[in-house]
């Protein structure tokens, strides 16, 4: 037996030491504290299509992701491993997966996808750089017929791509069967710099680009610097007929400052339908509200916070006005971070305080609310289940809404 | 059977001095480490808070608190694991060519035992990977020690306690060696295995036709990476595109598959074509 | 019945076993002569399954598996044990490994050569090195034994104790296989040769035959053989 004796510890020690560590690992994640939300008005039935995406973090190196779907916290190291591969994906991805497995193979982002009744469409910019930098794309285009499942996919050479340093498709739509795709362009130059929104028509059964038009081109030259900004889409692949570009102008200062220069920037939308570009009356809207807005193609909501309160401010594209503008019945603090979303017809609103040192962490809140009326329909606040939970805090990603 | 694991008890001891000295190595290099560089770093503290005034709570506001994460990137403490890997990866071809080119030509015993060639090629591999475990199981057991003794050097105001599962995610080299969780535990090293399995049948080939062998054990490396990678290169040339689990399932299928080629193979030539 | 059938083997391009085919006894010494380099050596590898080979070799009418390991045993001319070893260790591996290892033939071939088990394998001497191949290959109950140049760079007197092995009772009813190049000591022990050069058999021959019917020894056969 002498002889054995190696061994035998070996084994043992593998076995005891490995089975333990990991039996412990496998129980520490089942100890962190799961978050619920405690109803304190309305029907708890208003919380079943919420997901909170956000983490558990103290002041060291702990980090855990987690996720609140239907009132249930679930850590990501609760979830088996080939959960955790396919890693965080929106919902609406997810849920295109599911139905559209084939034809959802590599298209992971949503403001590349367009979806009606019908139809599901697909563009992309498809670059390489070559060893002298020059950039080589095409676009990959793929049609979905809904009906039979009949797929269309192809590439096309993107027009014009010398100049082209970068494009980034921001909107894709189907408009009268020719694919409309709205990318922003960086353009090749040497002395200035230039950033152009272009939009390409594609005729998806001939495979050809009909037309590239410039909708807005600005160049400029350090220290001045030119940004296109959208608005959150609350709907990026459902048909919309209006885009909304923010168009920011300003200067970079030699401390590293940015200014600004309010006067020279501008709000644009452009209409699909009527081909048409036009500049938005900065009376009935300001740029604040436009940048920090959420647009669904017909309406744009911005949330505003005025005297303690916030306020939920509904926009009209083709009217271009004010139509709607209700009071939340949440108290507005500083400190607090709110996460909003809009859907279903509703604002659903999440204030979270972040944690500071040594102070008892706030619960988070969250309050869903009718947007044309402003009626509250849920409101409820984070609990633990553990009370010595107070070094962690809760770090909220986004929320989505199914 | 009995005879395989005679078999692998007898590489086990055989190699049972270098291995205790690996051990050793690191027991008494990363508890120095703890020592060492706590008493180091204390001081470069209580430097610090001297010469700016500061207290213990603006050191911490300013320069962060100590933790354990400061231990573990010291070459004292990750030092002896690179040791012991290297050693290791090292034994992977030294367990098969020390029978041949050692003082005495133990290889002549060694294939007359009455067992199978695959017996001999797998306890050979059962050796090394219960090695491989008994190293990291070991690390795991120290380390709560280190930690704990860590934590009772550094005075409460300064420390910052972390878990040993926190220190394993935090330290790059620690979370490669023992994986966060179990099922990353088993692909990690069911992947080691693999590449032990390939290197070990590259070394028959090169046993069985020597200088030709080895370019037939380079070429056998060669296919079983592109092999494996094949799903990529689908990717990344062919222009289509797996869903991440049909990924993985793609690549656990041809890994077990290499694997399970690659011992066949290996006794295969053990058996039928390496010559004494 | 050890019989090669037709066995070749090249070495790159080198022939080292031409078509080589003879066939060993149980009960009887046959001994491969040949000068250095003829493929003696590599003859008793194949037949133990140590080298590849093209032809046949069959065992009592039966290929070579891991089991025959029990039956035939092959003693080489270098330490197969591992340096480190004492004489007890390498003793209790065989018994380990082996089912017909015979611990009472093993003491009596302990005191035969007077070897001592606390002796490490490292600190042997040459004849001792041979001596202890030679233990722990006839300790085993096989029915066949193959030794590689028993007698090659050692002592006279450890040569005579060799030998005396070989008209003990130790290895009757075995078949052995002896390959050598100095047949002086053990000539009056062989009951048929075979005499090689350049990988073939250039004469097969039963020494008693030889001497009643042509009057000529071992070493005759050779002198005519090599030096024609």
């Amino acid at each position: 037996m002498k002889r054995y004796l190696c061994s035998i510890i070996i084994g043992m020690v593998v076995i005891l030491s490995i089975g333990t560590y990991y039996v412990k690992v496998a129980s520490s994640a089942s100890s962190l504290p799961k978050y619920t939300f405690k109803t304190l008005e309305g029907s708890d039935k208003e919380l079943d299509p919420v997901i909170i995406n956000a983490s558990l973090q103290n002041s060291s190196n702990f980090y855990e992701p987690l996720t609140i779907e239907s009132n249930t916290t679930t850590y990501e190291s609760e979830r088996s491993y080939l959960e955790n591969l396919t890693g965080r994906q929106g919902h609406e991805i997810e849920r295109l997966v599911k139905e559209h497995r084939s034809f959802m193979r590599g298209k992971d982002s949503i403001s590349s996808l367009y979806e009606d009744d019908d139809f599901l469409a697909y563009a992309w910019v498809n670059s390489e750089y070559t060893k002298s930098g020059n950039m080589e794309a095409k676009f990959d285009i793929g049609l979905l017929e809904k009906k039979d499942e009949e797929e269309t996919s192809f590439q096309i050479e993107l027009p014009n791509q010398g100049r082209i340093m970068n494009a980034d498709v921001r909107d894709v739509q189907l408009v009268h069967s020719k694919l409309q795709v709205l990318t922003m362009n960086d353009v090749n130059s040497n002395s200035e710099q230039t950033k152009e929104v272009h939009l390409y028509t594609i005729d998806i059964a001939n495979k050809k680009v009909l037309s590239d038009k410039t909708l807005v081109s600005e160049s400029f030259t350090y220290p001045d610097q030119v940004d296109f900004e959208m608005p959150i889409d609350v709907a990026p692949s459902m048909p919309n007929n209006m885009v909304f570009i923010s168009l920011i102008k300003g200067v970079n200062h030699e401390d590293g400052s940015f200014e600004e220069k309010l006067k020279e920037s501008k709000l644009l939308s452009y209409n699909y339908e009527t081909e048409k570009l036009e500049t938005v009356k900065k009376e009935s809207l300001s740029l604040d509200m436009a940048r920090s807005g959420y647009s669904d193609g017909k309406n744009l909501y911005a949330v505003e916070m005025k005297s303690g309160k916030y306020r939920i401010k509904t926009f009209d594209f083709s009217s271009q006005t004010l139509t709607n503008d209700k009071e939340l019945d949440i108290a507005a603090n500083k400190e607090d971070q709110y996460t909003a979303a809009f859907k279903n017809g509703r604002v659903y609103f999440l204030l979270n305080r972040m944690n500071q040192e040594g102070k008892t962490n706030k619960p988070a809140k969250l309050l869903i609310a009718d947007i044309k009326t402003g009626k509250t329909l849920y409101k409820g606040e984070t609990v633990m289940n553990k009370k010595n939970s107070k070094i962690f805090g809760l770090f909220i990603d986004d929320l989505e809404i199914k | 059977m009995m005879r395989y694991i005679k078999l692998v008890n007898f590489e086990i001891n055989r190699f049972s001095k270098i291995y205790l000295s690996l051990l050793l190595i690191t027991l008494v290099s990363q508890f120095a480490g703890v020592i060492i560089v706590t008493k180091s770093l204390l001081k470069d503290a209580r430097d610090i808070m001297k010469e700016e005034r500061l207290s213990e709570a603006a050191y911490i506001t300013n320069y962060g608190s100590l933790d354990f994460n400061h231990i573990a990137n010291t070459l004292l403490f990750v030092g002896p694991i690179a040791l012991s890997a290297v050693a290791l990866i090292f034994y992977i071809f030294l367990i098969w060519y020390r029978d041949w080119f050692g003082k005495n030509t133990f290889i002549y015993r060694l294939l007359m035992v009455p067992t199978s060639r695959l017996s001999i090629y797998l306890s050979k591999a059962t050796a090394i990977f219960l090695m491989v475990l008994g190293l990291i199981a070991f690390q795991i057991i120290i380390l709560p020690m280190q930690n704990a003794l860590f934590n009772s050097n550094v005075p409460e105001a300064l420390l910052n306690e972390m878990s040993i599962s926190t220190i394993t995610i935090a330290n790059p080299i620690l979370s490669l060696i023992i994986p966060s969780t179990f099922t990353q535990f088993l692909i990690s090293y069911g992947a080691g295995l693999m590449i032990m399995s390939i290197l070990f049948t590259s070394i028959m080939f090169e046993r069985s036709f020597r200088i030709k062998g080895i370019i037939m054990g380079l070429l056998y490396c060669g296919i079983a990476a592109v092999l494996f990678l094949a799903p990529f290169f689908v990717m990344g040339f062919g222009n289509f595109h797996f869903y991440p689990n049909e990924l993985f399932g793609l690549l656990l299928a041809i890994g077990i598959i290499l694997t399970g080629l690659s011992v066949w193979l290996g006794a295969w030539l053990l058996k039928n074509r390496v010559t004494v | 019945m050890i019989e090669v059938k037709k066995i070749s083997k090249n070495y790159g391009r080198k022939k080292i076993l031409d078509d080589v085919s003879f066939t060993a006894n149980k009960g009887e010494v046959t001994c491969l002569i040949g000068i250095n380099g003829v493929g003696k050596t590599t003859t008793l590898k194949a037949i133990m399954g140590l080298t590849p080979y093209k032809g046949e070799i069959l065992i009592d009418d039966q290929k070579m598996t891991k089991d025959s390991y029990e039956k035939i045993t092959f003693i080489p001319d270098a330490p197969t044990m591992l340096p480190q070893m004492t004489i007890k260790q390498a003793m209790v591996f065989m018994s380990d490994f082996y089912t017909s290892w015979n611990p009472e033939r093993a003491n009596q071939l302990m005191g035969f050569f007077k070897l001592k088990e606390e002796n490490r394998i490292s600190e042997l001497s040459k004849g001792n090195t041979a001596k202890l191949n030679l233990m722990l290959g006839l300790s085993l109950d096989v029915d066949y034994v193959l030794m590689d140049e028993p007698f090659s760079g050692i002592d006279m007197f450890s040569r005579e104790q060799i030998a005396d092995v070989f008209a003990s009772h130790l290895i009757e009813d075995r078949g052995v296989i002896i390959t050598t190049h100095e047949i002086g000591d053990i000539e009056h022990l062989i009951d048929k040769v075979i005499l090689l050069d350049n990988g073939s058999v250039l004469k097969e021959f039963n020494t008693e035959e030889m001497r009643e019917e042509e009057g000529k020894s071992v070493v005759d056969v050779m002198r005519e053989v090599y030096q024609s």
